[in-house]
């Protein structure tokens, strides 16, 4: 079966066949989390919340990070933490570890 | 005399006494005289001062009775004798001119004569039980009874009336002012009659036959027309029917019989024959642009009940009959043989570009000819609706279009047109009723023209989105816009980062896209081996980014992107000699090309290909020959791509393969094998690898479909909850009902996905039915 291959010719090692000259490449990015969406307004963390959404804010609706590692919208969660300063998910007190930028 | 003295006095009541019966007699015979006199137009003795006093004195002496009937005898008399046989003499032309003078002599002498007796009509007339007529009309009755109810009389003057009629009908000229004077004298001689109708007579001598008459003659006429001329000839005969007609009304006849005429027109011309019209007309008229005619025929149809709606029918019908030959056209097309890949690109396109087309014609045809009805523009827009829906792939096509438009720039148009063409794409867009499919499509293609920069003008691109939005929205738009946005500041970003240290360490020339997860139609790659160096661009820059963005995770997209290699091929001796006989059984190997690769020299040129490409074709660097297999473990990219990849590598133009095959099927295979083509050659320095699309569209669409199923089942659960946060307790019925509402701007919801939603949200504990009541639903907060 190999009788046609070329494997006899020398590889030309010392002259790449290929050399990568430019790359355009494509990356997307996402919020670090491990839940998706938002335990306060149901929507996807990626997505404004309701609430920015009908003001049309969506642009400034970031998420926040708890030091229980939970995420949630930082404008819900600013409304939540008024009532009840838990995380809803784990109810443990509630301390901000980072707000996404 | 003065009164003062009769206060005592009593006041004699004054009564007549009644006169004797010779001097009645004797009386009476002058004013008989007086009578005769003035039916035969000579003087008398008297005065008629002095007729008159006869006459008060005939009525106070309670010898009215006699003066009465009297005045009837002579009357009569002069009737059956004096008038009556001048009607005998008069023939065919001057019977109406005769009768003319007749009543214009009668009723003036009828008219002198009751001045003379004028105390009877004052006195006795009035006192009378049972009540009498006064004497003109009492006169108006006898010429009515003995002149024109004779039966000779009777008969001449309806056959001249008529006849006159129809002789102007024929565009004859006739004397019309004697049928004026018959026809106000039989309005006369109606106003006397018993009936209650005060048009009675008129309607009974003339009239009826008229209209009957009338009616005769536009039954046969029309048919005549309909044989003889074409749709537009006869609309515009109806128009002059009815101007005649009208002319002839005017002159002498009433507005209550032109009313019935008219009737009668519309019955006969339009009515009966309306449907024949539009049949024979319509098409025609719309397919030589006669705007004009057209608006004639709706002008002429509006008069008649269900006209119009006879008209938009036959037009909604004609529109069917159109745009349903577009769609065989097409699926013609589709049907026959295999489709190239223009032809399939061509497909949406010309499909769409033809319901436009229609459309435009359509609607001028509305403004210019139908007066811009709004019935006819809902049953035009129903029609296109179900055309346009009544296609799956709709939402697919458009998109394509606007696409297609797009990336050439609308160059067919005047740029001034543009605005009005995205207009009336837009427009076309508002009757998908499976608006989140388009959008599905449409996030699609906008993403590769942002990618791969197709756009020609990034101000057509904004101005459709923006026409989107306002048609729904800045919600349905939002992640377009998003879309743009990312370009945006991706190029600012790269813009910073070439400024960095870390980018200029770099010896490959990067750049990347920086996209919104969300707002992309891509989702998160696995994973491929990227040979070091390489990945080592990306991975510095992705410090960079998340150092610049906290919380944030960057992940490559390897099925996107390209990149530019350079590429050596530096010919071969020796191959052809060691493989001669098994090459030739093999089709997909390249023995053609290496007979003569011997004589190539070294050459470099550029390929331009996506990353997947680029990480196949670095492995060859390091290895001279890889098989599927290994390349598959060695890469790590899906078997499907990678099949792809390789396909497009090694299946095209035999000069233009970048790679050999050596496989013993038509599909690669793992066991298949390849190397480099040393053979490769190109006009071009630089040159595009193709890659080559999904074999089967068919296979793409239902994925895409899938998609927007799942999109869908979210929709709806997020409107079950909006709505029940909002109102806590909700019927099934109800929560069906402003779920649909909610949800129809994007599509139509099916009540059975609704229900489905609603009890996989009540499983999840969102909502819970009521204890008692199975069909009522609570949020649960």
């Amino acid at each position: 079966m190999n009788e046609s291959s070329p494997s006899k010719s020398p590889p030309k090692s010392e002259n790449k066949l290929f050399t990568l000259k430019k790359w355009n490449a494509v990356a997307m990015w996402a919020w670090d989390v491990e839940c998706d969406t938002c335990a306060i307004c149901r929507v996807h963390l990626m997505e404004a919340c309701l609430r920015c959404q009908s003001d049309s804010k969506a642009e400034d609706c970031v998420v926040v990070w708890g030091e229980c590692n939970h995420s949630f919208h930082n404008c819900c969660m600013s409304l939540w933490v008024k009532q009840n300063n838990r995380c809803p998910l784990c109810q443990q007190d509630w301390t901000v570890q980072r707000i996404g930028q | 005399m003065s009164y003062k003295h009769s206060d005592s006095s009593k006041i004699k009541q004054y009564i007549p006494k009644r006169m004797d019966d010779e001097e009645a007699e004797q009386k009476w015979k002058s004013l008989k005289k007086a009578i005769n006199a003035v039916h035969a137009r000579i003087h008398v003795t008297m005065s008629f001062e002095e007729y008159y006093c006869s006459a008060y004195a005939m009525v106070t002496g309670k010898q009215g009775e006699m003066l009465y009937r009297g005045f009837c005898e002579v009357i009569s008399e002069h009737l059956i004798h004096q008038i009556r046989p001048l009607f005998e003499n008069a023939i065919n032309e001057n019977f109406l001119e005769t009768l003319d003078t007749v009543w214009t002599k009668f009723n003036t002498e009828t008219i002198m004569i009751r001045d003379l007796l004028m105390y009877v009509d004052r006195s006795f007339v009035d006192f009378h039980r049972p009540p009498v007529k006064k004497l003109y009309d009492v006169a108006l009755d006898l010429f009515r009874e003995i002149i024109v109810d004779y039966p000779t009389i009777n008969d001449q003057l309806k056959a001249f009336m008529l006849n006159c009629i129809a002789q102007e009908r024929q565009y004859a000229h006739i004397s019309w002012i004697h049928l004026k004077s018959a026809c106000q004298m039989l309005h006369t001689l109606s106003s006397t009659t018993n009936s209650g109708n005060k048009r009675y007579y008129y309607e009974q001598v003339f009239e009826g036959p008229f209209l009957r008459e009338t009616q005769e003659y536009y039954q046969t006429s029309s048919q005549k027309f309909l044989e003889e001329n074409s749709t537009s000839v006869y609309v515009k005969k109806v128009r002059e029917c009815f101007k005649d007609e009208e002319s002839r009304s005017d002159r002498y006849l009433d507005d209550e019989t032109m009313r019935k005429v008219f009737k009668i027109l519309r019955e006969e011309l339009i009515r009966k024959n309306m449907q024949i019209l539009v049949n024979n007309g319509l098409v025609d008229m719309i397919n030589n642009e006669k705007y004009m005619e057209l608006r004639d025929l709706y002008e002429l149809l509006k008069e008649v009940e269900n006209g119009l709606n006879l008209l938009a029918d036959s037009l909604g019908e004609f529109l069917r009959h159109q745009i349903s030959y577009l769609n065989e056209e097409n699926t013609e097309a589709c049907s026959s043989e295999q489709l190239t890949i223009e032809k399939q690109l061509f497909k949406p396109i010309a499909f769409i570009q033809s319901i436009l087309d229609v459309k435009d014609q359509f609607d001028t045809i509305i403004s210019r000819a139908f007066n811009n009805d709004t019935s006819f523009r809902h049953r035009i827009r129903t029609e296109f609706e179900k055309f346009l829906n009544g296609n799956k792939r709709s939402p697919e096509f458009l998109s394509l279009y606007i696409d297609e438009k797009l990336r050439k720039g609308f160059k067919e148009v005047r740029e001034s047109e543009v605005d009005l063409l995205l207009d009336k794409i837009v427009n076309l867009f508002r009757h998908l009723q499976e608006k989140d499919v388009f959008e599905r499509y449409y996030k699609i293609h906008l993403s590769k023209r942002l990618i791969f920069n197709k756009t020609s003008n990034m101000d057509y691109e904004k101005s459709v989105i923006s026409k989107l939005r306002d048609e729904c929205g800045a919600i349905f738009t939002m992640k377009l816009e998003g879309m743009f946005k990312d370009m945006g500041t991706s190029a600012d970003l790269m813009e910073e980062y070439k400024n960095t240290p870390q980018f200029s360490s770099s010896n490959v020339e990067f750049s990347v896209q920086v996209l919104t997860a969300v707002n992309w139609p891509y989702h998160a790659t696995t994973s491929i081996n990227i040979p070091l160096n390489v990945l080592n661009a990306f991975e510095t820059f992705k410090d960079y980014y998340l150092g610049k963005h906290s919380g944030r995770k960057l992940d490559l997209l390897v099925n996107q992107g390209y990149a530019e290699l350079n590429a050596y091929f530096y010919g071969s001796n020796k191959r052809e000699e060691e493989a001669p006989s098994q090459l030739e059984s093999q089709p997909y190997t390249n023995s053609s090309v290496n007979s003569n690769s011997s004589l190539i020299p070294t050459r470099k040129y550029q390929l331009i290909v996506n990353t997947y490409t680029m990480v196949v074709l670095l492995c060859f660097n390091e290895r001279e020959k890889l098989s599927f297999k290994q390349l598959l473990d060695e890469t790590k990219i899906p078997e499907k791509e990678l099949v792809r990849v390789l396909q497009s590598l090694s299946m095209g133009k035999t000069s233009m393969r970048v790679l050999c095959r050596q496989g013993k099927n038509k599909e690669i295979e793992s066991a298949d094998e390849f190397w480099l083509n040393d053979g490769f050659s190109s006009k071009l320095k630089k040159v595009r690898i193709q890659m080559i699309s999904n074999r089967n569209c068919l296979e793409k669409e239902p994925t895409t479909r899938e998609k927007v199923e799942e999109d869908r089942r979210h929709e709806v659960e997020a409107a079950i909850v909006r709505i029940m946060k909002a109102r806590k307790i909700l019927s099934h019925s109800e929560l069906i009902v402003e779920s649909t509402n909610q949800l129809k701007a994007r599509f139509n919801p099916d009540p059975i996905l609704i229900k489905r939603r609603i009890e996989n949200l009540i499983e999840r504990d969102y909502l819970k039915r009521d204890d008692q009541d199975q069909k009522l639903y609570h949020y649960i907060t």
